[in-house]
């Protein structure tokens, strides 16, 4: 499920051509996107609405993916393929997975921004 | 200046590709929506490339990508895939229909750079040439 890699900070940087300031801004997005992604999923799961559970994922997947949060993009990507395959019960297990991810990513990221100031 | 359409849903894709195509000097025209994408090409002669996502809210890549290809003026234009798909099948498809690349998510932006002016020039495999060619 996770790889190790909690922020790869030269992927993400490389993503933006190096563009510091424009990852600030797609880091903002993102806390913006998962605070209304993964309630929604909660919402969904509670409904047994495994395809729309399965789309969030997706859409959640690309954005940690982009922004370098590898472990969580991964849990996402599981997200994704359990509620596709109809497993609800792994669903519901792997969004407190993916919270919890998400948050490890921000201590991260915010870490990475110390260093950089 | 060379145009290039980026049909994306997700803003944050949509930003790393059109800082990308524009830090190679092209225009980068952006959208959210598939059916808008396909009245961007009809309207913009000089569109040289479509980047988009295979799922696009309002309009499946599959059917992007016919559109395209079913009509003379737009049957070589080049349109590469980024997407984070989970079934190959559904890439295999895609590119079946004549998308000229397929690029996983997340985007490595080099790879996207170094394809842009390949894919324009026509260096890089084109499925839409291609199948003129053969239907020549």
């Amino acid at each position: 499920m996770a790889d190790g890699v909690i922020f790869d900070s030269s992927g993400a940087l490389d993503r933006v051509c190096g563009d510091y300031e424009l990852l600030n801004e797609l880091f903002g997005m993102l806390q913006e996107q998962a605070g209304t992604i993964v309630p929604e999923i909660q919402d969904l799961l509670k409904l047994s609405d495994l395809p729309n559970t399965s789309k969030r994922a997706h859409c959640l997947k690309g954005a940690l993916g982009n922004l370098g949060a590898n472990n969580a993009k991964n849990v996402a990507q599981e997200l994704e393929i359990a509620a596709k395959n109809g497993d609800s019960t792994k669903a519901e297990t792997l969004i407190k997975v993916l919270e919890g991810e998400i948050e490890t990513f921000y201590g991260a990221f915010k870490t990475f921004q110390n260093e950089k100031r | 200046m060379e145009k290039i359409i980026i049909a994306e849903d997700d803003p944050i894709s949509r930003i790393i590709i059109a800082k990308a195509v524009e830090s190679m000097g092209y225009m980068a025209i952006q959208t959210a929506n598939g059916a808008h994408a396909l009245e961007l090409v009809q309207s913009n002669p000089e569109v040289a490339l479509v980047i988009t996502d295979i799922s696009l809210p309002d309009l499946d890549g599959r059917d992007f990508v016919k559109s395209i290809r079913a009509k003379d003026e737009t049957r070589a234009l080049p349109v590469m895939i980024i997407s984070g798909v989970v079934s190959y099948s559904q890439i295999i498809e895609v590119l079946e229909l004549g998308a000229s690349r397929f690029l996983p998510k997340p985007i490595d932006i080099k790879e996207v750079k170094r394809l842009i002016p390949k894919l324009i020039s026509g260096d890089e495999f084109d499925r839409g040439q291609k199948s003129e060619s053969k239907s020549a």
